[in-house]
């Protein structure tokens, strides 16, 4: 069971509250207890000093307490007087008891006794110690009274300020609960306890990132749509064209544009996953992964586009100015490299030349990819990673994904990507910054 | 026939060149609107097919400047943008017809040649002039009780003259239909087809009015 504040404060501030209460009543009953028994005491003492004056008074009179009854005998307290000298006293009571209080097990019950000396005469006042605590306990049970009135009520109290307090959160989580999932508004403000408000505009500072997130995915997902909606057309006419070939000839003919309109729907497929792939990897395992041989990995890239590179009557190579390692996941590396190789392939005409450079630059590491290729004109060069961006009029049939997941990527291993025009002649520079992995050793 | 075809898309422009000549349109492609414009000044288009998001100029205002001129050739405008308004937009501002990307050839091909025949101020499928007909679905020709498949070029050669039974039309004007821009034209080639079509036809199908061109007669 999940905690819940009210539960929780309500709870606890009840159990305090009672067991507060508790103390209370033991406290104060204990001291109305000795309060009731001391009251009694001076009781006993005051009975005993207004039988010794008036003995003393009346000489003869306290002579006649020496009876064979008790001298004399209060009804309702059961105050018993004796002159310790009459032979009237019981047997329990011995004649020399010395002046004060004294608890003596009497005929039947306990006794509470005061001997008073008044000259050569003593008396004993005793009363059932019996009939002093039931007194005494009663009059201490009537102290309890107010707290018995007054606990519950505070608990109740204190579960309805707890829960009054509460309501706002409990709007607030109504509210949230009512918000559309795919375009929360923020939540109010007003009206919200001070602790609260940092949480409530921190839960509003997250629903506008997600709203954002949200929007932006939103407009991806329209693009994208709209970016499958040309590979299909091709594909589309083109099935419909090779079932229209009136000749084996022409049949033939037809099936070169067709595989190459799957192949271009298959590689936006794989751009769209590649992208999603790394939105999805979003900040996590940046760093991770080990040492990547930067030369090792593109002379792999260049290889395997090698073929592509020859059809299209292009010149690819390597040129590797300085050693370089880089740290991070080779997977994610080789994601960004091989979006600009495809891109300097694509867009640099044949009989061009496309150069995968590495350097180094202070403690930097620079991997670039150069071509040949028309360039891109100063003004598109940071539109141009927006995703599905294209230049208008460029010739080929890239996804304009490419630069957006090399960005993304480059943005999980801590690296920068920047185009430029290259110095020496037309053509693109695409460079790829990371600072470079240095050995402990070195 | 001949369509211009405005699409910047090299793959989607290639493949419906084919998909079109196989259906005996000629065909002229261009990839972007400043082109288009130029295209349309001359005016020697029967329908054009127009992509909306194109290079250098919105197709949205190509086809904007093709109504301000006046012009009446049908546009079926291409695109891959769904939202209403750019519909909306698009037939508002004088487009015949509005397709989505992706779509199916037949589909297009239909929609072209129902534009084509409401622009020739005919209503139903069939061309005719009274006592030829011609069905542009299936490329027949009809006279009588004979019924002729003709090839692509005779049926463009044929269809031409019968979208303005009674109108001549000069050389010039009927390889304008029949060819497009990059396809070669040998000096004999109208000819050639108007002895093929008359061979299946019957002689009388086209006149030759001499030093003018050639004609289908207005049926009574």
């Amino acid at each position: 069971m999940s905690r819940s504040l009210q539960r929780e404060l309500s709870r606890a501030l009840g159990i305090g509250i009672v067991a507060a209460g508790i103390v209370a009543a033991a406290v104060s009953f204990g001291f109305a207890y000795r309060q009731a028994q001391e009251l009694q005491d001076e009781t006993l003492r005051e009975i005993a000093m207004l039988a010794a004056g008036h003995a003393t008074a009346s000489r003869g009179a306290a002579f006649e307490l020496a009876d064979s009854r008790p001298a004399a005998r209060d009804s309702d307290a059961k105050v018993l007087l004796w002159s310790l000298s009459s032979k009237a006293r019981p047997a329990w009571l011995p004649a020399d008891l010395a002046p004060g209080f004294h608890t003596l097990a009497g005929e039947s019950e306990r006794m509470r006794v005061f001997v008073h000396a008044a000259g050569h005469e003593r008396i004993a006042v005793a009363q059932s110690t019996d009939l002093r605590d039931e007194s005494a306990i009663n009059s201490a049970l009537l102290t309890l009274l107010p707290l018995l009135v007054l606990v519950p009520l505070l608990v109740a109290l204190v579960s309805y300020i707890v829960r009054r307090e509460i309501a706002p959160l409990r709007r607030l989580s109504a509210v949230l609960d009512a918000q559309p999932a795919g375009e929360p508004r923020p939540l109010p403000e007003s009206d919200i306890p001070e602790e609260a408000a940092s949480f409530v505009a921190a839960i509003n500072r997250l629903l506008g990132r997600v709203n954002k997130l949200i929007g932006h995915q939103r407009r991806f997902i329209a693009d994208a749509a709209h970016e499958l909606r040309s590979p299909l057309t091709a594909l589309s006419v083109q099935a419909r064209n090779l079932e229209q070939a009136a000749s084996p000839e022409k049949m033939r003919e037809r099936i070169a544009p067709l595989k190459a309109g799957i192949e271009r729907a298959r590689h936006l497929t794989e751009q769209l996953l590649d992208l999603a792939k790394s939105e999805a990897g979003g900040g996590e395992g940046t760093k991770s992964g080990g040492e990547i041989d930067v030369a090792l990995l593109a002379r792999d890239l260049i290889a395997q586009r090698l073929p592509e590179a020859g059809q299209r009557g292009l010149d690819l190579g390597l040129e590797q100015l300085a050693p370089a390692t880089l740290r991070g996941s080779e997977a994610v590396l080789r994601l960004i490299l091989k979006n600009a190789l495809e891109n300097a392939l694509r867009y640099t005409p044949a009989g061009g030349e496309v150069t995968v450079r590495i350097a180094a630059e202070g403690e930097d590491v620079l991997i670039e990819v150069l071509d040949t290729g028309p360039g891109i004109p100063e003004a598109e060069r940071e539109r141009i990673f927006a995703p599905f961006y294209r230049i208008a009029g460029s010739e080929g049939e890239g996804s304009g994904l490419g630069l957006a997941i090399a960005r993304d990527a480059a943005a999980r291993l801590g690296g920068r990507i920047s185009l430029h025009a290259r110095k020496d002649g037309t053509g693109t520079v695409f460079r790829y910054r990371q600072r470079s992995e240095r050995s402990p050793g070195a | 026939m001949r369509i211009l075809l405005v699409e910047d898309d090299a793959m989607i422009g290639t493949a419906l060149c084919v998909a079109l000549r196989d259906e005996a349109y000629a065909v002229d492609w261009v990839k972007d609107g400043v082109a288009a414009g130029l295209a349309l000044e001359n005016a020697e288009h029967q329908a054009v097919l127009l992509d909306l998001g194109l290079p250098k100029r919105d197709g949205l205002e190509v086809l904007r400047r093709l109504r301000s001129r006046n012009s009446k050739v049908p546009v079926i405008i291409i695109t891959a943008r769904e939202a209403l308004g750019d519909r909306v937009t698009g037939l508002d501002l004088g487009a015949d017809d509005y397709l989505l990307k992706p779509f199916e050839v037949p589909e297009l091909l239909a929609r072209l040649r129902a534009v084509i025949r409401r622009q020739g101020g005919q209503a139903g499928a069939v061309l005719t002039n009274g006592s030829i007909s011609l069905d542009p679905a299936s490329r027949e020709a009809r006279r009588g009780d004979s019924v002729q498949q003709l090839s692509p070029r005779e049926f463009a050669l044929l269809h031409a003259l019968l979208l303005q039974p009674g109108k001549i039309l000069t050389r010039a004007e009927l390889e304008n239909r029949i060819y497009g821009w990059n396809e070669e034209v040998e000096s004999n080639a109208v000819d050639f087809l108007i002895h093929s079509v008359r061979r299946k036809l019957g002689a009388d199908v086209i006149r030759n009015v001499r030093g003018a061109g050639w004609m289908v007669e207005q049926g009574s």
